[in-house]
């Protein structure tokens, strides 16, 4: 059985405009030991739905539909008994760990207390575990290190602290938003190869955000591809590479730098998102989409399987058409 | 030592210095004379107030005593400072010497008067600036992290307080109620709070939306865990800033009132009505002194914790400068 499973979630945060569906009938799930790697641009609600299954989201925001922890149901769930299983059995790490680390507390303070938080133990066993967490994300000399505050720390080693933070408790759910996204390249490197590490040893499932395709394509075992608070696609890794399905996934893909770098610009998905406020009656990326029809314009497509493992494509093209397209371009990256 | 020799210092050490905010605001402090004189000023202030039991037997004058040694017997005024000490220190003691004079037509030593009124400033600046602060972190802490609602009826409640004039009021409530010293230390809270609450909810406003108060919440951290633990221990700078400006306010605002006779009562000693028993009758013309003493150790005084204020305040800021 799947340790998360999101069904049908929505997401609506009331704003002086109106209601803003940011995530709207998002459904998935991750086996534990798993890597769910969540792709789209900024705004497409990756991270409004990474919060609303932690329950971080402010009152004003409405979550509706199912979210399961195991066998529990968190929507609905009372503020209490929420906070419970954050930290404890569900984890999650920032975007920026310059700023996720509270300045004026010692790196000690906040993993001892993060430990406490949870566990009934001394506070000398919260430090003996506050160190091993800390040893286990590779963290030199650990013991000198508890007595830093996160300013005297280079922001790859403070993002090795929250990853240590978010896993003393050892969650069985670790939500990663962006971890590598505020990082220099060499640190990004060096942070990817810790969660590729970590991914063997803690028997949690993972859920990955991010807009990095290189970033999926190294850690993850399951991609869903968001586009405007829907999931467009969901593959395996594999079989989204090597035969991608939606002319969004389609756009991500050729925009990445391939090995042909000198010849010629990146590609660039023509538009901007719609606006979720006034979302469009048809597919979301109609106005974007090369390939659009009139039925694109007035029917949502629904996300269909493919009859190829779990995958599953929301586009009206027909099969033929995207196997063709999704293997040419596959091809061209390859070559 | 020089910048240069101390980063050969480092150097030699093998490390570069890293320093928490703390140090580098001690740094920075101790570096700022102004700010260590009033420090000085203060403590010597604090020793002046205890050692009133000490002046009144050194003098053998005791506090709030009408001496008749103390009022010339032709002028009928107050005897001016060193009066019948004509042996010099020797002579105190003597109940004719009066090292500072007296301080009114009644004869009251002015050492032992400016002594315990210190001591009445120093407790109701004190006083006054503790229930001040805490009501300003309550009201300001819970508008700045419940927001919404609840900020709007504190926000406005500031705004009304503010905008009251505090003298009217306070003598007002004064005739009304009768002064004493909780009285006068009750209403001086009552209209500081505001400003002070207005910088914590302001800090509150911007720290509670920071990432790191949501890591705390993802960790599993309860609201009041996060008030208490996260955000209370980041308003402990502005917490010293205010709470020493606060001090200042507290005491000339009891200086004030005193001087107007809407302050304490006349049993406790006060510089603010020792400034006053100078006036009626033009006595301050023949005998300057009944003012200049106690208006010169009040100015003083708030000085001191305003200009102590402003160096914490200048120690405190994150965009001061680093001090090798």
């Amino acid at each position: 059985m799947a340790l998360l499973t999101v069904e049908n979630l929505r997401t609506t945060f009331r704003t002086d405009d109106g209601p803003v569906g940011a995530v709207d009938g998002v459904s998935l799930s991750v086996d534990a030991g798993q890597v769910l790697g969540i792709v789209g641009e900024s705004g497409c609600g990756k991270s409004a739905m990474s919060l609303s299954i932690m329950g971080l989201l402010p009152k004003s925001a409405m979550v509706e539909g199912s979210i399961r922890l195991g066998d529990r149901e968190l929507v609905g769930l009372p503020g209490g008994e929420l906070r419970r299983l954050r930290g404890a059995e569900m984890a999650m790490i920032f975007q920026d760990p310059m700023t996720s680390l509270n300045p004026v507390m010692t790196i000690g303070w906040q993993l001892v207390e993060a430990v406490r938080l949870h566990q009934k133990v001394s506070k000398a066993e919260a430090r003996r575990l506050a160190i091993e967490g800390l040893a286990a994300v590779g963290i030199p000399s650990p013991e000198d290190r508890l007595r830093s505050y996160p300013l005297e720390l280079s922001g790859g080693m403070r993002q090795r602290v929250m990853i240590a933070m978010a896993l003393l408790n050892r969650p069985r759910l670790l939500i990663a938003d962006e971890p590598t996204t505020a990082l220099d390249v060499t640190t990004q490197a060096q942070i990817l190869e810790l969660m590729r590490e970590l991914r063997r040893e803690v028997d949690a499932a993972i859920v990955l955000i991010t807009h990095d395709l290189g970033v999926v394509a190294e850690l993850c075992d399951e991609v869903a591809v968001m586009y405007a608070g829907r999931v467009v696609e969901r593959a395996t890794v594999d079989e989204l590479f090597a035969r991608p399905q939606h002319p969004y996934t389609w756009g991500l893909l050729a925009s990445l730098p391939g090995r042909n770098l000198a010849s010629e610009r990146l590609h660039q998905i023509p538009g901007s998102p719609p606006s979720l406020l006034r979302p469009p009656a048809g597919c979301r990326f109609a106005a974007r989409c090369p390939f659009v029809m009139d039925v694109c314009r007035d029917d949502p497509p629904p996300l269909t399987p493919t009859g190829r493992g779990t995958a599953a494509v929301a586009c009206h093209l027909a099969q033929d058409v995207r196997d063709r397209e999704g293997a040419r371009l596959s091809g061209e990256e390859r070559a | 030592m020089s910048t240069v020799e101390q980063f050969e210092d480092m150097k030699t050490e093998g490390m570069v210095l890293a320093r928490t905010p703390r140090q580098l605001a001690f740094a920075r402090l101790r570096r700022d004379y102004v700010a260590l004189a009033s420090l000085v000023f203060i403590i010597l202030l604090v020793l002046f107030a205890l050692a009133g039991p000490l002046f009144e037997s050194w003098t053998g004058h005791p506090v709030n005593k009408s001496n008749s040694t103390g009022v010339d017997d032709y002028t009928l005024l107050p005897v001016g400072p060193l009066h019948g000490c004509a042996n010099g220190l020797a002579s105190v003691g003597e109940r004719a010497c009066f090292v500072l004079g007296a301080s009114n037509n009644l004869g009251y030593d002015m050492l032992v008067q400016l002594s315990f009124g210190a001591r009445t400033s120093l407790i109701i600046g004190i006083v006054a600036t503790f229930l001040t602060m805490v009501v300003a972190l309550l009201l300001g802490v819970i508008a700045g992290y419940v927001g919404g609602w609840t900020d709007t009826v504190i926000a406005r409640l500031m705004d009304i307080v503010a905008a009251f004039p505090f003298l009217l009021f306070a003598i007002a409530a004064s005739v009304a109620f009768g002064a004493s010293l909780w009285f006068v230390i009750l209403i001086i809270a009552l209209f500081s709070w505001f400003y002070p609450g207005r910088i914590f909810r302001g800090e509150v406003l911007s720290l509670r939306n920071r990432e790191f108060v949501t890591a705390a919440r993802m960790l599993g951290a309860s609201n009041s865990r996060i008030v208490f633990r996260h955000l209370m221990p980041q308003l402990i700078g502005p917490l010293t800033v205010y709470a020493s400006l606060s001090v200042a306010g507290a005491i000339a605002a009891e200086a004030a009132l005193s001087y107007l006779g809407f302050g304490l009562p006349l049993e406790i000693p006060s510089w603010g009505r020792m400034i006053s028993d100078a006036v009626p009758g033009g006595l301050y013309i023949n005998a300057p002194f009944l003012m200049v003493f106690p208006g010169t150790l009040l100015v003083f005084t708030v000085l001191a914790f305003n200009l102590l204020g402003d160096g914490l305040r200048d120690a405190l800021d994150p965009r001061g400068g680093t001090i090798l």
